[in-house]
């Protein structure tokens, strides 16, 4: 009994004290948060800047809208580029999740990484595992789902989703890289 | 009062140390400092439609060996679920079986406190083996679910409760722990028994009685390349009649353990799962309501598929074979074990896909038990989800 009573009450405050850590940050500031702290371990520096790339009319032409919906830096510290950090949105099976993709400066993939994900079906994309599987990459690759990337059961359609959205990023950024943006 | 005053003292203690663990994020010292030069760039990504909505649903015609041929809209589906902001979200599901019987199949409330933790309550589906929580037509073989989800798994089994799930991305771990109400010992005249199982106790979660809480939890395990492993468990006393409650046998006690695995490598797909159920007190609970319950259930079927063509535009076409094995009869206390209830099924077809959430079902299916001799049917269906 003593200690049922103390179960709940761990319970309690558990649940509590997670409410009371999280609700202080609002949504934007969370993914904003996210990122940064990606970009932070995954280069090792502790302050960088992030630049926005701009595109000329003629290079926006040629490049996907969801692209040029997202956000695409140039991550710059000590007035040096040290890599570049994308921050998209992908369709799940009813709604839509954040992913960031991190680039070194030679544009291979120096981390991938779920952000947000918001419905239960597919949320198993985010698992690091998974999103290893793109690691080091060069953007002139191409993946194919039952090929070069594996299938989750249960979660085809955000698999699918997430090596589409890929995909289109290493496409936009070739474009890009021909165009002498990057 | 000493524990209120003990409880006053854990707040104030937690509440100092969510104070304590804010502070540096303040002044930012244990964060990157960034600098941006737009500072306005970053999406609003919440301005998203807050409202979900899609649907499922299958047709079929069955045919069994010497009987009529049946064609039935065996489901249609609604869901609709609606955001109320980053963390809260509210899901249902509302089903119409055989064109005439409304259910719901889903109605719960989830709030999203990280990745990890996400606290639910309402009316969910027990997680146990594969189909109860993956029963969307695309997503299994063959026009019905397979038997043993049937059966052995009362799917679509659904209880009211509440509980805890969420993913460890860096341990590719899903879990899902739920108190919620369990089978009811009688229900609405129809007993438990030897044939059905425990399928005729589901409440549905309409008006349904409880007076013991039952306990249910999986985890899912996809750290594995192409693999996916699932572990389930449930337990608890089914519900009685208050006025019998005391009675010996008025409910039964049962606890069930599932395992089930999924593999996918290009063409290639393979699933399995098994069930064991022991239930306790069954002798006394048929003694009262005169019915054949088991005292112990168990089951296993395995499925190959062979993506034999593709056709492009997520067009392609498969094909499968499963064997299912289960015994709702496998151990029995005080009576006769039924050998009619030791089931066989070989079920093999193919699946048609017009999209990603269309697909053509045609399949033939071979049933047989330790007493009968194998009698067939044939079945086809169209199944949609999106």
């Amino acid at each position: 009994m003593v200690l049922i009573v103390f179960m709940k009450k761990i319970f309690f405050l558990t649940i509590l004290s997670a409410l009371f850590l999280e609700s202080s940050v609002a949504p934007p500031d969370r993914l904003e948060k996210k990122l940064n702290q990606l970009i932070s371990s995954d280069f090792s520096v502790t302050s960088f800047e992030l630049h926005e790339i701009g595109y000329p009319e003629h290079i926006k032409a040629s490049l996907p809208n969801a692209f040029l919906l997202a956000d695409f830096f140039r991550v710059e510290s000590s007035s040096e580029t040290i890599g570049f950090a994308y921050l998209g949105q992908g369709p799940s099976k009813t709604d839509v999740y954040d992913f960031a993709v991190i680039f070194d400066a030679n544009l291979l993939v120096r981390s991938v990484k779920i952000l947000q994900y918001r419905e239960d079906y597919g949320g198993e994309i985010a698992s690091k595992r998974w999103l290893r599987q793109f690691l080091g990459k060069s953007t002139e690759s191409e993946f194919i789902v039952g090929e070069n990337i594996a299938a989750i059961s249960g979660a085809t359609i955000s698999v699918r989703s997430m090596t589409a959205m890929i995909n289109q990023v290493f496409d936009a950024v070739e474009v890009l890289k021909t165009g002498n943006i990057l | 009062m000493i524990s209120k005053l003990r409880l006053v003292t854990y707040l104030m203690l937690f509440w100092s140390a969510t104070v304590m663990t804010q502070v540096p994020v303040m002044v930012g010292d244990s964060l990157p400092y960034v600098q941006r030069n737009s500072a306005q760039t970053l999406m609003a990504r919440t301005a998203q439609n807050p409202l979900t909505l899609g649907m499922y649903g299958e047709v079929e015609y069955l045919k069994p060996q010497d009987q009529n041929g049946i064609l039935d809209v065996h489901r249609m589906v609604l869901l609709l679920g609606y955001r109320f902001d980053e963390r809260v979200q509210f899901i249902t599901e509302i089903e119409m079986e055989h064109t005439t019987e409304l259910y719901v199949e889903q109605a719960f409330v989830n709030y999203n406190i990280s990745s990890a933790i996400n606290l639910r309550a309402g009316l969910m589906l027990i997680p146990m083996g594969i189909i109860n929580e993956y029963h969307e037509p695309t997503t299994f073989n063959g026009v019905s679910r397979p038997a043993l989800d049937t059966y052995l798994v009362p799917t679509t089994w659904r209880e009211i409760g509440a509980g805890l799930a969420g993913r460890f991305d860096n341990l590719s771990l899903r879990y899902q722990l739920y108190v919620v109400n369990g089978f009811a010992s009688v229900n609405n005249g129809k007993t438990l028994n030897g044939e059905n199982g425990l399928r005729n106790g589901r409440q549905k979660g309409g008006k349904s009685i409880i007076n013991s809480p039952n306990f249910s939890a999986k985890v899912d395990y996809y750290g594995l390349s192409n693999l996916r492993l699932g572990l389930s468990y449930y337990m608890g006393e089914t519900q009685s009649d208050i006025d019998l409650m005391s009675a010996e046998g008025s409910s039964v006690g049962l606890n069930m353990i599932g395992f089930d695995a999924r593999y996918s490598r290009g063409p290639f797909a393979a699933r399995g799962q098994y069930i064991f159920a022991s239930i306790s007190n069954s002798s006394s609970y048929n003694d009262i309501y005169d019915s054949d319950l088991a005292s112990e259930m168990f089951g296993w079927y395995l499925e190959g598929s062979y993506r034999i063509a593709d056709f492009g535009n997520n067009r392609s076409l498969t094909m499968f074979t499963r064997y299912e094995n289960f015994d709702t009869h496998a151990s029995v206390v005080n009576q006769i074990k039924n050998g009619a209830y030791n089931r066989k099924v070989v079920t093999t077809g193919f699946g048609l896909a017009l999209s990603q959430g269309v697909v053509f079902k045609t399949d033939y299916q071979w049933n047989w038990n330790a007493v009968n001799d194998k009698y067939g049917q044939f079945n086809m269906g169209v199944g949609f989800w999106y």
